[in-house]
């Protein structure tokens, strides 16, 4: 007998109970569709972060003062750390060979006034060289020098929500405002950059000579150094180079931090992963439920159709005949669940986009053949029995059964 | 005794159930039906004539004795032989029609084609053409439920012959059946045997039925009591 007949008999039983097995194949659809929609989704969000981090910089290092212990549950102590100076930055400049650029780094908040307008903003004092560091550009007017750095000029920049909030639609440039209650002329409107992660506001900053910074928050501590490699095949190089070169500076003491984007980025992946993978499962819980409730249809089938299993035995089909026909069947219900599924997920996708149009959950095809592949099990696995039940029927009680 | 005919029965006996709940269902048969043979099988109920037929109809094996079928030894031969022999040799004709309540005549007369492997257009073909032999071709389209008792009983007797099998076996063909019904199935049974060859056993408990035969078995308690030939 040839796979068309099965595939005839499948089709014909199926029109033949349409709700019924529309009924039974809603937990495969469940299941798939939310399996492929949450990974997807996960998909969409690394997609979304990875966007995120490289807008940053490329090849950032972010240096901070203290140990922070990856492994383990080491308390991230500060004792005995001496902490990270204008100095250290100095010494990476200099001595540092696989960095291209290095900026020192403070950040506090502080109050910042225009006329009878005021903010509570947050302050980065940095270098000159901070804009070769991250991403950034000036949209007016100039980002601070060396010169401005070094004579610890009362100079700033503001990001694009400090203008608007201040200055409404005035030209800035020019103007003093009054940062912690010392003047700062602004010299720069910084480039718009949006949200970070969704929630942080990068345009709500006011940038600082670092030196200046120190003197207004009374600390000669930097929060951290920010440094760029000169390539990516040299972060490695440039760590070694670091370590080397603070340890020395810090009594032979490793009471430091170097984190590379990319170690950021490999963590956030493997946190991704995690994620992804719990939540697919979670996901295929319902699949499993979806393969019982077929087995179950199944049964209640091979029970309603003994008379007709009766028959075509006793016409010559073979246990193989009816075991395959029976499988063929649920293997088509958990088929067609998993193809409606997708469908469910690709729409589910689209409806979510409209509502989170910066997180659209990104559909890989991977996720969808897996699902295909894993319905296609479903049906197979939990049909097995109920076919095997069919194809051991005897002819002669079958024939009987009403 | 020779082996030449079409069935041909030794010692066959077939037992159900084992210690002290052990029936007898048949014992010690001795038969042999040559080809072109028409038999009507006879006896109460529970006298082992629906055993038989199912014995000889390849539905179920001896407990012991050997049972040949057109020359092969089918005793105890597995299961997916059993059903080749069935779909080839064997064409069955039920009481209740066990037609396929969901499909039409069409498809019920195809259904032992299906079986054998033929392609949907030979199939659909030698339907046509078995269900115009039995005067249906007004009837193709039809489910069970739309024909009569009688028709039904055409649409099964079209069905067990589509593979040209030797053997038509039926059983009380006519028990659900007006006796002007009843009387036209014997009728076809009759012509198929004398102007087509084939070879008809017919179980049923009716002697007026069985007086149609040419040969007569009487089965009492699991055992042939008398055998007579016209």
């Amino acid at each position: 007998m040839n796979f068309l007949e099965f595939l005839r008999i499948a089709v014909a039983s199926i029109m033949e109970n349409r709700i019924r097995a529309f009924l039974t194949m809603l937990g495969i659809m469940i299941g798939v569709g939310s399996v492929i929609l949450l990974v997807s989704m996960t998909a969409g969000f690394r997609e979304y972060l990875v966007k995120q981090f490289m807008g940053i910089g490329t090849n950032l290092m972010i240096i901070s003062p203290g140990k922070t212990e990856t492994q383990g549950m080491g308390h991230p102590g500060f004792e005995g750390v001496q902490k990270m100076t204008v100095g250290d930055t100095e010494a990476l400049r200099r001595y540092a060979t696989a960095l291209e650029s290095v900026s020192s780094i403070t950040v506090g908040t502080a109050d910042v006034r225009y006329a009878n307008r005021e903010r509570k903003v947050m302050i980065i004092g940095a270098d000159a060289e901070f804009t070769e560091v991250i991403t950034i550009g000036v949209d007016a007017g100039r980002y601070f020098t060396r010169d401005d750095v070094n004579a610890s000029r009362r100079v700033c920049t503001i990001g694009y929500t400090v203008k608007n909030e201040l200055f409404g639609s005035r030209n800035p440039l020019g103007e003093i405002i009054k940062i912690g209650g010392s003047g700062f002329r602004v010299i720069g409107i910084m480039e718009k950059k949006g949200t970070f992660m969704g929630t942080d506001d990068l345009d709500d900053v006011v940038y600082i000579p670092v030196t200046s910074a120190m003197g207004l928050f009374n600390t000669d501590k930097l929060f951290g150094i920010r440094a760029k490699a000169r390539s990516a095949a040299m972060v490695s190089q440039a760590n070694e180079q670091i370590t080397k070169i603070l340890k020395k500076r810090h009594n032979n003491k490793e009471d430091f931090t170097i984190l590379t984007q990319r170690a950021l980025l490999s963590s956030l992946d493997s946190i991704l992963d995690t994620l992804s993978s719990v939540l697919a499962g979670i996901a295929a819980i319902s699949l499993l439920v979806g393969g019982i409730g077929i087995m179950n249809i199944m049964l209640v089938t091979v029970r309603e159709r003994t008379k007709e299993i009766g028959i075509r035995k006793a016409v010559g089909a073979t246990r193989r005949d009816i075991l395959i026909q029976f499988l063929v069947e649920s293997t088509m219900l958990s088929l067609i669940g998993g193809g409606i599924g997708i469908l469910i997920a690709f729409i589910g996708g689209v409806i979510i986009g409209w509502f989170i149009p910066h997180i659209p959950p990104v559909v890989t095809p991977w996720a969808v053949i897996v699902a295909t592949l894993f319905s296609a099990g479903v049906g197979i696995f939990f049909g097995v029995y109920p076919a095997y039940r069919a194809a051991q029927q005897d002819p002669i009680t079958a024939l009987r059964y009403e | 005794m020779s082996s030449n005919g079409l069935i041909y029965l030794e010692n066959v006996s077939k037992v159900y159930g084992s210690g002290t709940a052990k029936v007898d269902a048949i014992s010690e048969i001795n038969l042999e039906i040559s080809g072109g043979e028409f038999v009507a099988i006879l006896g109460p109920s529970g006298s082992g004539k629906s055993t038989l037929m199912n014995i000889i109809g390849c539905l179920d094996r001896p407990s012991t004795g050997r049972f040949i079928l057109d020359g092969e030894d089918v005793s105890y031969i597995g299961d997916e032989k059993l059903a080749h022999i069935r779909n080839k040799k064997i064409g069955f004709v039920f009481q209740m029609f066990n037609l396929l309540a969901k499909h039409n005549a069409l498809y019920n007369v195809q259904l032992p084609l299906v079986y054998s492997g033929a392609g949907p257009d030979e199939r659909r073909e030698k339907g046509i053409q078995m269900l115009k032999k039995m005067g249906l071709e007004g009837r193709m389209h039809h489910r069970p439920n739309q024909l009569s008792g009688g028709e039904c009983q055409r649409v099964a007797i079209a069905r067990a012959l589509i593979n040209n099998p030797p053997i038509l076996l039926a059983d009380e063909p006519t028990g659900n059946l007006d006796t002007k019904t009843g009387d036209e199935i014997i009728t076809l049974f009759r012509r198929l045997n004398s102007e087509e060859g084939v070879t008809l056993i017919m179980v049923t408990h009716n002697p007026e039925i069985a007086d149609k035969a040419r040969r007569r078995i009487f089965i009492r308690d699991g055992r042939i009591v008398e055998d007579i030939s016209k």
